[in-house]
């Protein structure tokens, strides 16, 4: 049995049958590549996909529990094929322009082919890769640095599921290319100068008339608002730059910390950032919990600014990302508390030092010195006691921190 | 009997270049009646085999509305969603005689020529 949806269509709600759905959604989608490129493109789209709720609403009024197949079809054939509707386009390149925009591939969770969360599935799906190609450089990245742990609970917690059929379908659309944003903020920013220069005509000539006053109001709060929402946005795209900054910084150092130190050049020697706990798996634990505590509202917040600032659906499991960040808050705070002993204060105070007098004496933190400084070094770190007990897995490390800032 | 597809077009194409010129003074008359409703339109036009499909009609109405020749209110309505109720504007009105004007001259000139031929 074909399932009924509730659809929310120009603002009504309307329930539809799942393939009735399918083709009507493929319509509107048509329409909205046709329109894309046309200055009053939106506007026009409002009004048809107004009138089609209409339409509904009267085979809903004449007794339709929902709309089916029929009925899309119905509408469909009487509002026209996009061809139909462009026969005014008095601009020849226009015509072009059509072909050129294609339909957004969307990032989605395939749930119908998951091993976890339908991650990867998405992730293989959006960048047109095979699916277990994704999974094994995903599974192999967890293994060697730990990164795509996190990454992954964030993306189970913010990307939508493909639920319907629309979803799937946009999960494995088109190609999204830069173009399409560029065309999204461009109309846009050409929709707000024709909204001011509309509304102050209306506003004009309503006073002339010295009636409507009460509409003339209400668009001039429009037209304010859209402007507002345009610095709004230009706000919001300071915020993401800042936040992406510190974001990227602070990934930078706890990542750092975590898989063995970050070499600094400081004069003719190279420094390596002090680690902040002894033991280097209470260490790893400690960076990573404390970058998602930190990450997670970062990207939540840079996520929301993004969707504002393109006129995205917003689609966040708020408490997905909330039980994330309360998980992260839990092993943050059971690995200070386990592990409150095994601060490495000397090494912060010798890598200060260092820093202050660029003497290269070397501290006693020895995890991240390659084979030539190991040399140099053996005769002024007699007094780390641990040293003998964490070789082993301090030469691991080491050639992981190699490998990742070196 | 048998128009050749290539002359078929080109009569299609004709005829919708025609339609197209007048297309936009018959929205303009329609609405200067007071206030209609877009699908009021529609019908009037479809009667008169203007259009075929109703989508035709909404670029047509929004593009008059930008150049400043129609105007709209919402209004609310019992059969779903707000409507837009359309309009002329002074500019419209003043747009639509001079179209008038220009139309009844063609009309008596394409009479003439097609009367004496």
């Amino acid at each position: 049995m074909n399932k009924i949806i509730q659809i929310n269509l120009a603002g009504q709600a309307v329930s539809i049958d799942e393939i009735a759905y399918q083709s009507l959604s493929h319509y509107l989608q048509t329409l909205e590549q046709h329109f894309a490129n046309m200055k009053d493109g939106k506007e026009i789209l409002a009004d048809i996909e107004s009138r089609i709720a209409e339409l509904f609403f009267g085979k809903i009024k004449k007794g339709n529990s929902f709309i089916n197949k029929q009925d899309v079809d119905e509408a469909i054939k009487l509002m026209g094929t996009p061809e139909d509707m462009g026969i005014e386009d008095d601009e020849p390149n226009q015509q072009k322009n059509y072909t050129k925009s294609t339909a957004g591939r969307k990032l989605f969770r395939d749930t119908e082919d998951r091993v976890l969360g339908g991650v990867c599935s998405g992730l293989g799906a959006y960048l047109d890769m095979d699916t277990s190609l994704v999974r094994i450089i995903v599974v192999l990245l967890i293994i060697f640095t730990g990164i795509p742990l996190i990454a992954y609970f964030v993306l189970w917690a913010i990307v939508p599921e493909a639920t319907t059929p629309n979803d799937r379908f946009r999960m494995q659309g088109g190609n999204t290319t830069v173009n399409d944003i560029v065309n999204n903020v461009r109309t846009e920013a050409t929709d707000i100068a024709r909204t001011v220069k509309n509304e102050a005509n209306n506003v004009a000539e309503n006073l002339k008339k010295n009636s409507n006053l009460k509409q003339s109001g209400s668009s001039v709060v429009n037209g304010l608002e859209q402007i507002t929402r345009f610095f709004a946005k230009i706000f919001g795209a300071g915020t993401l730059i800042v936040l992406v900054i510190v974001g990227v910084a602070l990934s930078i150092f706890l990542l750092a910390n975590a898989t063995g130190g970050l070499t600094l050049n400081a004069g003719d020697m190279d420094v390596v950032t002090p680690s902040i706990l002894r033991s280097p798996t209470l260490n790893w634990i400690f960076s990573i919990s404390l970058l998602s505590l930190v990450l997670i509202p970062i990207g939540t917040l840079c996520y929301a600014i993004i969707l504002f600032i393109f006129n995205m659906d917003v689609r966040l499991s708020i408490k997905a990302v909330f039980l994330s960040w309360l998980l992260s808050l839990a092993i943050f705070i059971g690995i200070s508390i386990y592990s409150a002993g095994d601060v490495n204060v000397k090494s912060f105070k010798e890598f200060g030092e260092k820093i202050r007098n660029s003497k290269f004496k070397l501290g006693d933190n020895d995890i991240y010195y390659d084979e030539s400084y190991k040399l140099e070094s053996d005769t002024s770190k007699q007094d780390n006691p641990n040293d003998s007990i964490t070789t082993p897995e301090i030469k691991k490390d080491t050639s992981l921190a190699e490998l990742q800032w070196l | 009997m048998d128009i050749c597809l290539h002359n078929k077009m080109k009569i299609e194409n004709t005829q919708s270049q025609m339609r197209k010129g007048v297309l936009e003074y018959c929205i303009l008359t329609l609405t200067s009646t007071g206030e209609v409703y877009a699908s009021d339109i529609i019908s009037h036009l479809k009667d008169a085999k203007l259009i075929v499909v109703e989508g035709t009609l909404y670029p047509l109405l929004t593009r008059l509305k930008n150049s400043g020749l129609l105007k709209y209110e919402w209004k609310e309505s019992d059969q779903g969603p707000p409507r837009k109720y359309y309009s002329l504007t002074e500019e419209g009105q003043e747009f639509t005689n001079k179209l008038a004007e220009t139309w009844n001259e063609l009309k008596t000139s394409v009479n003439k020529i097609t009367e004496t031929k």
